[in-house]
């Protein structure tokens, strides 16, 4: 159960306290199925990647969307600048 | 109006219905028979330029693609109030083809479920069966087409959400090849396994949509540079004799006697065909623990994919808010639905620290047997067939409340999503109940041309193929 404070935690979430007891239950059934995964024998072998997996480089080059786009989509804006609560 | 892209376009070109005209149809059918399912979440008409080779027929679009100007939701309270400022490649793509937009369909949220249960909006509801699921997550592309309150739609699978969905409602579902397709404007869930691809009545018309939407795209670095093919034309040849395989342990398994015998059905068909038919064992990694190794990939994937839902860019933020933590974790956890918070929860914990090499560099291994696993099955045939899903459509609430049993409905089509390879979804007859089976065919890497070429014969050869259902044809 601490645990999983501690990874709702990381993730930005909350569990509320009386959905934490049903929420780890229902957690821990899938770890549980998850954990079959010990048993496959990966001895030797190399992870899996991309099929199509290739470096491609594109300019750096700064592409912004007007001004406003900004106003119609922020939650919270102000003269086309996003506004979050304030941090210092 | 059960009509397909190839009929009504063949029926433009001879002046004997216009674009305008298709559309009124479809606007007046899903104001009359959208209310009994509730596949659409926006119906908003756009318009492009009409012109060849989708001649102005509109398409249904998943709402979790952006079309410039239109609200994305992902089925989700989170995306609350956004409107989209561009067009994702598809849709750029569609327009260029000359296709038109007919409105969003619903979706389990961000494409999490297997039934559209997980819809923050309501649940879309089978048209074969008012009490069932359409399937999910493409669940309202599948029953907008099946019910024909569209003529073809867009679906992305990501362990088999255009496939399942198909089977359910009895139409064609197709996901290319990990590649073929961009990905770009598709809001993401994991992107190893996301692919866009056509939910529609006819394989013909899979193929013609395929041509419109395939293709490398810049902005798209997973999109392959192979070329495309005239798929529109190329699905009416008969392919040569091929070699299929039935896994065997595909129809040992838990799966209902009806849809066991549909796929058996369709085997006897191919050899009949002058198709060679053999029975196939895949090393037992990819039905032991592809289930598994899902459940790691793609919560990991789009624990990272969802850290974007702050609520500081757009979308919902919680009002509630003191500082900037307490905005993050309010705004998701008010905005995000349960589902969506189990994967980003399990996603998360695989990857903290100290895990990582237990869950996920273990699951990126397992997923290499997998692949390894199709690569010596695709060397001894050229084709692999096999049921969608264990089941028919189950009934709305059946499995909601138990989110193990919803994951390991889609046990056909994850390993296949793993390995990247091409499938479709096709309909190869109906349960005692009168539901829709599926059947899923999968190709060999890119070779999406004799997937549609084999499907193609099937559906000619079988007879079987899309019908509306009773409660949605005109009286």
């Amino acid at each position: 159960m601490k645990e999983v404070k501690r990874i709702a935690s990381l993730a930005k979430l909350s569990i509320k306290e009386n959905e934490l007891e049903s929420f780890v239950a229902e957690f821990n059934k899938i770890l549980s199925y998850i954990d079959q995964l010990s048993k496959a024998d990966i001895e030797d072998v190399s992870p899996y990647y991309e099929l199509n997996r290739q470096d491609r480089f594109r300019e750096d080059v700064v592409e912004s969307y007007p001004d406003e786009v900004i106003k119609k989509i922020a939650p919270e804006e102000s003269d086309s600048q996003i506004v979050v609560p304030r941090i210092i | 109006m059960n009509e397909t892209i190839a009929g009504l376009k063949a029926q433009i070109k001879s002046k004997a219905i216009s674009a305008e005209e298709i559309k009124e149809i479809l606007l007046a059918r899903i104001k009359r028979f959208d209310e009994k399912i509730n596949c659409y979440l926006s119906v908003e008409f756009k318009n492009s330029r009409h012109g060849d080779p989708l001649c102005g027929i509109p398409i249904a679009i998943k709402d979790n693609m952006n079309i410039e100007g239109m609200k994305t939701s992902c089925a989700s309270k989170i995306l609350d109030g956004y409107v989209s400022p561009y067009n994702a490649t598809v849709i750029e793509r569609l327009a260029n083809s000359g296709a038109s937009f007919l409105g969003k369909t619903n979706l389990d949220e961000f494409a999490m479920g297997s039934s559209t249960e997980n819809s923050a909006f309501f649940t879309t509801k089978n048209p074969y069966d008012l009490t069932r699921v359409p399937g999910g997550s493409s669940g309202g592309s599948a029953a907008a087409v099946a019910a024909d309150l569209a003529v073809a739609a867009l679906g992305s699978d990501t362990g088999g959400s255009i496939r399942q969905p198909a089977s359910f409602c009895g139409v064609v579902g197709l996901k290319p090849t990990y590649g073929r397709v961009s990905r770009y404007g598709l809001v993401a869930f994991a992107s190893s396994l996301d692919q866009i691809g056509p939910i529609t009545k006819t394989v013909e018309d899979a193929a013609i949509l395929l041509e419109a939407i395939a293709g490398f795209d810049p902005k798209d670095s997973t999109t392959s540079e192979k070329k495309t093919e005239a798929w529109s034309s190329l699905v009416k040849n008969r392919p040569e004799r091929l070699k299929i395989g039935l896994p065997v342990e595909y129809l040992n398994g838990e799966i209902e006697a009806d849809v066991a015998e549909a796929v058996e059905n369709a085997a006897k068909l191919f050899e009949k065909e002058g198709m060679e038919v053999k029975q196939i064992e895949l090393s037992g990694t990819s039905s032991k623990y592809a289930v598994a190794d899902y459940y790691i990939i793609a919560p990991a994937e789009a624990s990272a994919n969802l850290a974007r839902f702050d609520g500081v860019k757009y979308g919902y933020r919680s009002k509630e808010a003191k500082n900037l933590d307490q905005m993050y974790k309010l705004t998701r956890t008010e905005g995000f639905g349960d589902e969506v918070k189990r994967r980003i929860m399990l996603g998360t914990y695989v990857l903290s620290s100290g895990y990582y090499d237990a869950y996920y560099l273990k699951a990126q291994k397992v997923r290499r047997l997998i692949y390894n696993d199709f690569v010596s099955a695709f060397n001894e045939v050229d084709i692999i067939i096999g049921p969608v899903a264990p089941t028919t459509a189950f009934k709305i609430g059946e499995k909601s409340t138990d989110p193990l049993s919803m994951y390991l409905s889609d046990l056909y089509t994850i390993p296949v999503s793993l390995a990247g390879l091409p499938a479709i979804s096709i309909p190869c007859g109906t349960d005692k109940k009168g539901l829709p089976i599926g059947l899923q065919i999968v190709g060999k890497w890119f070779d999406e041309t004799r997937l549609l070429q084999i499907a193609n014969l099937f559906e000619n050869s079988s007879g079987i193929c899309h019908r509306t259902p009773e409660l949605f044809t005109e009286e």
